[in-house]
């Protein structure tokens, strides 16, 4: 294996690693805001898609989001941290990266701000809708609330997201757009 | 401006956060802590879970992971709950968390289900020999009887 590919290898499976374990990390602080807001979630979910969002930013390939979000969600189930999804949490994974993969090829001739920060914002969004079909069963203000603050704390991820990928790209050489 | 899109595009999704927010706020019924409000037949009626009959409530649950969890709380029986409301008649019941999230129970889980009193003053419904451990409602503020 040429040693660039394995270099690669090793950052998507850090990312997925990072991704998976991000929204225990912050699930406090999460709390507090959704505890206040009366709603089931919708914060943590942006910051571990912020991990996905920049590892298929660095390799621009079409389908490594999808093929990321299949890792977690199969390592996910073999840990048992399958959340309150249970037996479906991969489709809670796997929409998700298919909407990031989609977002990043749509927004393809975007500054990688805008990209970055569209393509979380909408993946969180989508995350949250997928929740709320398998779980959830929101309806009307709290359904409207608890999307909304997953766009936005997703759309603030991918802002962070833009600011560490530049800083991630010093020390990996993956060939990316220039802001 | 640079990043002209991303300003706007945030500034408009938290301008619809705060919208939302203040709908959601604005339009929900807050129960209060340690209460139980019961909806039944265009009525609601609001319990102090103090005041309803408790009994020891015994047993051992076990979530999505396989872990188990043995209770041993004081709690009202779901039934003894709805018998107070005057919903004893109820098919099937939907309990809401303070946060929203719900499940349903149809009157067949009624002897199964109890609600616990927790050490912070919250309540948690528990429904024994249950598959889906989902359906354990912490900070639990509403049952809608159908």
């Amino acid at each position: 294996m040429k040693h660039s590919r394995l270099r690669r290898m090793l950052f998507l499976a850090l990312c997925c690693d990072f991704g998976l374990f991000a929204k225990q990390l912050i699930a406090p602080a999460a709390n507090i805001i959704t505890d206040a807001l009366h709603i089931p979630g919708g914060v943590g979910t942006a910051f571990s898609l912020m991990f996905v969002v920049i590892a298929a930013a660095m390799v621009p390939r079409f389908g490594c989001a999808a093929i990321m979000s299949v890792v977690q969600s199969l390592l996910a189930l073999a840990l048992g941290r399958v959340g309150s999804m249970g037996a479906l949490s991969p489709i809670g994974y796997i929409a998700p990266g298919i909407c990031i993969d989609l977002l990043l090829r749509i927004t393809k001739r975007l500054p990688l701000t805008d990209r970055l920060v569209l393509t979380n914002s909408l993946a969180s969004a989508c995350a949250s809708l997928t929740a709320n079909l398998i779980v959830f069963r929101l309806t009307g203000a709290p359904l409207m609330l608890y999307l909304s603050i997953a766009a936005v704390s997703g759309a603030l991820c991918g802002l962070l997201g833009a600011k560490i990928v530049p800083l991630v790209r010093r020390a990996v050489s993956f060939d990316i757009r220039e802001d | 401006m640079k990043h002209r899109f991303t300003t706007v595009f945030i500034a408009a999704l938290l301008a619809l956060t705060f919208f939302a927010a203040a709908w959601h706020l604005t339009t929900r019924t807050e129960t209060g802590k340690g209460a139980i409000a019961v909806l039944f037949d265009g009525r609601r009626i609001v319990l102090a879970a103090d005041a309803l009959p408790h009994s020891a409530v015994k047993g051992e649950i076990v979530d999505g992971k396989g872990d188990v969890t043995v209770i041993d709380a004081q709690g009202i029986a779901l039934a003894d709950l709805l018998a107070a409301a005057g919903a004893e008649d109820a098919s099937a019941v939907t309990v809401v968390a303070t946060d929203e999230y719900s499940a349903r129970l149809t009157s067949s889980e009624f002897d199964r289900a109890h609600i616990i009193l927790l050490d912070d003053g919250a309540l948690q419904l528990i429904v024994f020999d249950d598959p889906d451990s989902r359906r354990n409602v912490r900070n639990l503020a509403e049952v809608i009887a159908e």
